[in-house]
């Protein structure tokens, strides 16, 4: 890395951590620091699309676009639908309430262990995943840029602790508003480059018609088969159920569109997230695929994982296979270029060619990577991950490098901070409060910071031995699927089911847990299921529970929090 | 719904949705006319 690189990744975090914490300097009430000062629309709507966008997805998504190509788009189709649904008939109610956390709410509609059951699963997933958006991303640039690990998670958890501990809501949202600006930037910047550096007269239409060729512009699968990830039903259907739940009911995202100055403001916000999510996902995919058809003309790396590539390389006979890999991938990459160029120029018979040869290429880098990860140590940044951080080192200009950077950053951050103000505020609003009833302003602001402060240290802890736990590392990839089901059922009965009451639902709840434990445990149902049978199995259970020991006393009235927009 | 609320919520959710539709139909295009 440049000397201009490193005061461009520098300044701009710097920047931005500075920015968080002067722009909420006089943030003194519990209530301002838990639920924000009134964000308009704009800054909801990119609060929470920051919040969505991890380090990892500027990471993987461009390898994911340049590996298979545009059709992970589609799990992004149900999103716009999900927010249509809360801005109509969930933000209302939890408005209304003036809660701080969803869980809030569940209290008011069943009781307090139902909601602290909830908030229990959140904490769980929400508290492992803040750990990953450290880790995750600090593995690819420890790969790529030899950056030390344990100082870049170091470095990453201490900043977004320091602007999230003393702003708060407010804090994390304004931060965001600045990192989405510059991420969207940066991968703006980052499709242009790769556009300007393809071959003189290929431009925009050659690209699509190469990557066409290539079989990547498959966006949308109209497939009913099971069995295929990613489909237009898929992502309609089951994409709307994992966007409910998280947008719904995960308080790192619910916290955002409840600091909306008004309903209004909230409810825009969530429409304007809706109306801009699939442009910009598709943006980010394009940029992988600019990548691919770069490297017909350029030849690509067998791997692009050059660390783990080189510690496989140690084991005996692996370099002279990984080298007859390497061979033969010439071999067909000079074949493919001919075809690309023979396309480029009007004939059109060489597609199936190419698209056969792409598949040659995607088998050889297949066996290449299996290779690798058989005989290098564990905890290795994925090749796939490992390709758009690669390549921007390898070939873009000095200063944009920086900016690339500045962007994966930024995404760790804003990832991390969301996490740890939804965590803070759950344990202290849900679970401290409770028992601390009288305590007054000063000390529920307290204690918020502490618990993010403690929320952390253990994330921060997660990425520090996370390398040694790369089973655990595969399972909480999962994770927000198994607790996302069983959190959306509850929430979806208080709403829909009027009749059910907590015990019901509360036992539904602990059972559909441990039935969704035991499917991720004893079967090979696609994890993407989980969140379909969790949230169907509560809801089942608890009609069956309500029918057989009737109807109950009525819930305690709630108290809504005072103070606070309406 | 509150006084604050002058949102015209049903035009917006139809934009929105109106705009999921139209992103939908041009990547099929796009797909089609890239195969």
């Amino acid at each position: 890395m440049r000397t201009l690189d490193w005061a461009v990744l520098i300044a701009t975090v710097l920047a931005i951590v500075s920015w968080g914490v002067w722009k909420t300097r006089r943030i003194r009430t519990a209530d301002a620091y838990l639920r924000g000062e009134g964000d308009r629309f704009w800054t909801i709507g990119l609060s929470i699309m920051a919040t969505q966008a991890s380090a990892i997805t500027f990471l993987s998504m461009p390898g994911q676009a340049y590996d298979d190509g545009l059709g992970f788009i589609q799990f992004y189709f149900g999103l716009p639908i999900a927010m249509v649904l809360l801005a109509w008939f969930v933000l209302p109610v939890y408005r209304r309430l003036r809660v701080y956390t969803a869980y809030e709410y569940l209290e008011s509609r069943f009781d307090r262990k139902t909601r602290q059951l909830t908030a229990a699963l959140f904490l769980v997933s929400r508290g492992l995943a803040a750990g990953l958006s450290l880790y995750a991303p600090a593995l690819v640039l420890t790969a790529v840029l030899g950056w030390p690990l344990q100082i870049t998670n170091l470095t990453v958890g201490v900043l977004a602790v320091l602007y999230t501990v003393s702003g708060g809501t407010r804090a994390v949202s304004v931060t965001q508003t600045l990192q989405m600006g510059i991420m969207l930037c940066g991968m703006l910047g980052a499709f242009l480059f790769v556009l300007h550096a393809l071959p003189a007269g290929v431009g925009l239409a050659g690209m699509a018609r190469v990557a066409g060729a290539l079989g990547k512009m498959h966006a949308v699968v109209p497939s009913l088969r099971f069995d295929t990830r990613y489909t237009l039903w898929s992502g309609l259907v089951g994409g709307l159920f994992v966007a409910l739940a998280y947008f719904g009911t995960d308080q790192s995202q619910v916290q955002r569109y409840l600091g909306g100055a008004s309903l209004r403001e909230s409810r825009t916000g969530l429409l304007f997230n809706a109306l801009i999510k699939v442009p910009m996902q598709f943006l980010i995919l394009m940029v992988g695929i600019a990548v691919v058809v770069f490297h017909q003309f350029e030849r690509p790396p067998l791997l692009w994982n050059s660390v783990a590539a080189g510690q496989a390389r140690q084991a005996p006979g692996v370099a002279a296979q990984l080298d007859a890999l390497d061979a033969r991938l010439s071999q067909t990459f000079a074949a493919k270029r001919a075809g690309v160029l023979s396309l480029l120029q009007g004939d059109e018979s060489a597609k199936p060619a190419i698209l056969a040869l792409e598949e040659q290429e995607k088998s050889l880098r297949g066996e290449a990577r299996a290779l690798v990860r058989r005989n290098a140590p564990p905890g290795q940044a994925s090749d796939a991950d490992s390709i758009f951080l690669t390549f921007v080192l390898r070939h873009f200009p000095p200063g944009l490098v920086g900016l690339l950077l500045a962007v994966i950053i930024c995404a760790a951050l804003s990832a991390t901070a969301s996490a740890l103000n939804a965590l803070g505020a759950t344990s202290a609003v849900d679970f401290w409060r409770p028992l601390r009833p009288q305590a007054t302003d000063e000390e529920q602001l307290r204690a918020a910071r502490l618990f993010t402060v403690g929320w952390g240290v253990v994330a921060m802890s997660f990425a520090a031995f996370a390398s040694l736990l790369d089973n655990l590392i595969q399972a909480v990839n999962i994770l927000g699927s198994i607790f996302y089901g069983p959190m959306l059922g509850v929430f979806l009965v208080g709403f829909l089911l009027k009749r059910i009451q907590g015990t019901a639902v509360f036992v539904a709840a602990l059972a559909a847990q441990a039935c969704v434990v035991a499917m991720w445990l004893a079967s090979d149902v696609g994890f993407l299921w989980y969140n379909v049978a969790g949230c169907v199995l509560v809801i089942a259970l608890a009609v069956v529970l309500q029918a057989v020991v009737g109807n109950a006393r009525p819930a305690q009235p709630f108290k809504a929090n005072p103070g606070g927009a309406p | 719904m509150q006084a604050e609320d002058d949102l015209p919520l049903a035009g917006l959710s139809a934009i929105v949705l109106l705009a999921l539709t139209v992103e939908i139909v041009l990547l099929a295009l796009l797909g089609w006319a890239c195969s």
